[in-house]
């Protein structure tokens, strides 16, 4: 009995303080956002609460922040689209066709993702500057699925093969063509792992920063991060109320999505098909 | 629909070579049958399943729907499952777990386009058939393993197939569902008179629902028969062994000719053969063989006038109505099924073989 309650508070002091730990910046961060004064290393006594800072960075035409939210949701929705059709169509074959050595391309895809993405960006610069993609969604997208894929492909082969071959089967019987299978029963039951990877995608894509830095020029396509990123530069200050106010826009979209998500991320939707 | 396999093989390749699942079938199956593909488990028959519904390619031979040929390895000919229009019930009864039951039933019936109308009519008869009317809005995860296995039943009887094709469907089940769903799945085939193949590795099963058993063993068919065929005349030990339950009693004996009879020695006594085995007797390679005799044809301390051999009783089961004992005589042990009497462990009782039911075997390796 005691030795359980000396558990249960020892693992409750652990998650609180692996809470606070994660949690401090992102306050810290809100709390600036809210100051009429902000800056870095403000006294926490010392804040006057305002919504100045958000409506600032909301209306300033000059600062462009709706342009750049507009175009990391594009970016990180389309990225994530491209990504779950691709990694699903590569995780359904893998798992499900005769194919010779099919373990070798999935380390092969793996040993392809381990490369650093700044051994890329120079190649990449080049290559988008001569097709004359530079400054467009495309010039972030492609390289966003392509940099997401190994990963994605990982997951949905994990989810796939455990999806019972007697369901194929039964479809197949049933009258489904392949295609009819993959849309019909293979992804519906596959939803938490197509969920996660779209999820996981979406934050990826969203988050980037350095082949947006790279092969962006303004806000035509400019994403989030490097937006924020740039505001000092704009003013000759380091503006941090802006910065953090659009930080704690930015994060919204994100913890909506996870908020959203979540709920659909559980294990056991295949529980029912087979045998109890 | 009639079924026809000619010279059916399959063979699966590997990495560590390769292993001929079906060996050379001839099988004919008539329209409306019942037909149990009986064998343990790794015979093929599963696999003999999956070629009849276009599961896998056949490595060789045909597979003839009525006068459609629906495979064929060297005319390069492989109907599609849609295009067989077969039906399946799996051992893990394949539910969608994303749709709910009447989804599950309507769903080959969405696949071909049918129309809505049709769709609610079409699954509501079956599910009322298979009285399962309550749980056309659960989940499959909401259902017991014998409302699972009702589902996947309405699932494949909803579009009229051609042919019925049941994969070990009741194996999942407990002792006492199984039985209870063994009558009305015989009667629902009745009814419904499709061509069914049934699969199974249970001999009970296979005697109580087949019209006709083939018995598989290593890819081959050893026999095939109406239940009754394969009790009474079994071809070899392996059948023998495998229908009937408890096993047939299998033991090596050197048959002698004497006095215009043939006779094998047990323990210390001569056992005369029945007539009627003589040709059979004669077509043996060696006089060594075989000798099978069913439990329930072993008589304990018999009251007429047969000759009888001492045995002992190493242990005693008993079945209800009736007791199973294990008797040694002399090296060779045998099971009886005898009515209910009082009797003691070691105790030594006359045994008599009922000599008509004696069967003759080649002694195989």
């Amino acid at each position: 009995m005691i030795e359980e309650k000396f558990k249960s508070v020892i693992i409750w002091i652990g998650c609180v303080l692996l809470v606070v730990f994660c949690l401090t910046p992102f306050l810290y961060m809100i709390l600036i956002s809210l100051s009429s004064s902000p800056d870095f290393l403000t006294k926490l006594g010392q804040i006057e609460f305002s919504f100045k800072n958000y409506y600032s960075v909301l209306s300033s035409k000059s600062l462009h922040f709706i342009d750049y939210l507009r175009n990391s949701l594009i970016i990180s929705a389309a990225s994530a689209f491209f990504c779950v059709i691709i990694a699903g169509l590569g995780a359904y074959s893998i798992t499900r066709l005769a194919l010779p050595g099919k373990m070798l391309i999935l380390f092969f895809v793996l040993a392809v993702s381990m490369f650093p993405q700044i051994s890329l960006v120079g190649y990449l610069f080049k290559f988008m500057s001569s097709i004359g993609w530079i400054n467009t969604y495309f010039a972030l997208i492609f390289p966003y699925v392509a940099w997401i894929l190994p990963l994605s492909l990982w997951i949905l082969v994990s989810y796939f093969a455990q999806i019972p071959r007697d369901l194929d089967k039964a479809a197949l019987i049933d009258g489904c063509t392949g295609w009819q299978i993959l849309r019909k029963v293979i992804f519906p039951v596959a939803a938490p792992g197509i969920f996660s990877v779209s999820l996981l995608s979406f934050i990826f894509a969203f988050n980037e920063f350095m082949f947006a830095l790279m092969l962006t020029i303004d806000y035509h396509s400019r994403t989030i991060p490097v937006g924020i990123a740039l505001f000092q530069g704009l003013h000759g200050e380091i503006p941090w109320g802006n910065i953090m106010a659009g930080s704690a826009i930015a994060v919204i979209p994100v913890v909506l999505l996870t908020i959203i998500f979540q709920s659909y991320i559980i294990q056991g939707l295949t529980r029912g098909s087979i045998k109890g | 629909m009639n079924l026809r396999l000619v010279e059916l093989t399959k063979r699966f390749f590997s990495k560590h070579g390769s292993i001929l699942a079906v060996n050379d079938v001839n099988l004919e199956i008539d329209s409306g049958e019942f037909f149990v593909l009986l064998g343990p488990s790794g015979c093929g028959k599963s696999t003999m399943l999956n070629l009849i519904a276009g599961l896998e390619k056949p490595t060789r031979g045909e597979i003839w729907f009525d006068e459609t040929l629906v495979a064929s390895a060297s005319r390069r000919v492989f109907l599609p499952p849609k295009e067989r229009n077969v039906a399946m019930v799996f051992q893990s009864y394949a539910l969608y777990p994303h749709l709910t039951v009447f989804e599950n039933i309507a769903f080959p019936l969405r696949i071909r386009r049918t129309k809505e109308q049709l769709i609610k009519e079409s699954v509501q008869r079956v599910a009322s058939m298979l009285a399962i009317s309550e749980l056309l809005d659960r989940k499959p995860a909401g259902l017991s393993g014998g409302q699972r296995q009702r589902v996947a039943i309405a699932r494949a009887i909803v579009r009229k197939p051609n042919i019925f094709l049941l994969d070990e469907p009741l194996s999942n089940l407990d002792a006492q569902l199984r039985a209870s769903t063994r009558g009305e799945l015989k009667n629902l085939q009745r009814n419904l008179g499709v061509t069914t193949i049934y699969v199974t590795h249970d001999q009970i099963e296979a005697m109580g629902l087949g019209d006709r058993i083939a018995v598989l063993k290593d890819g081959r068919i050893v026999q095939i028969g109406t239940p009754d065929e394969l009790y009474e005349n079994p071809v070899n030990p392996f059948v023998a062994k495998f229908i009937g339950s408890p096993p047939m009693n299998l033991f090596k004996a050197s048959i002698n000719y004497d006095k215009g009879s043939f006779f094998i020695t047990v323990g210390n006594k001569k056992i005369k053969l029945p007539d009627n085995k003589a040709e059979r007797i004669m077509s043996l390679k060696s006089k060594d063989c075989l000798i099978g005799i069913r439990p329930e044809h072993i008589y304990i301390n018999p009251s007429g006038a047969e000759e009888t051999l001492k045995g002992k009783i190493t242990s005693i089961e008993p079945l209800g109505k009736d007791v199973l004992l294990h008797i040694s005589i002399g090296e060779n042990k045998f099971t009886a099924i005898t009515p209910k009497m009082r009797f003691e462990e070691y105790e030594i009782v006359n045994v008599g073989f009922d000599p008509e039911r004696i069967h003759v075997f080649e002694i195989q390796d």
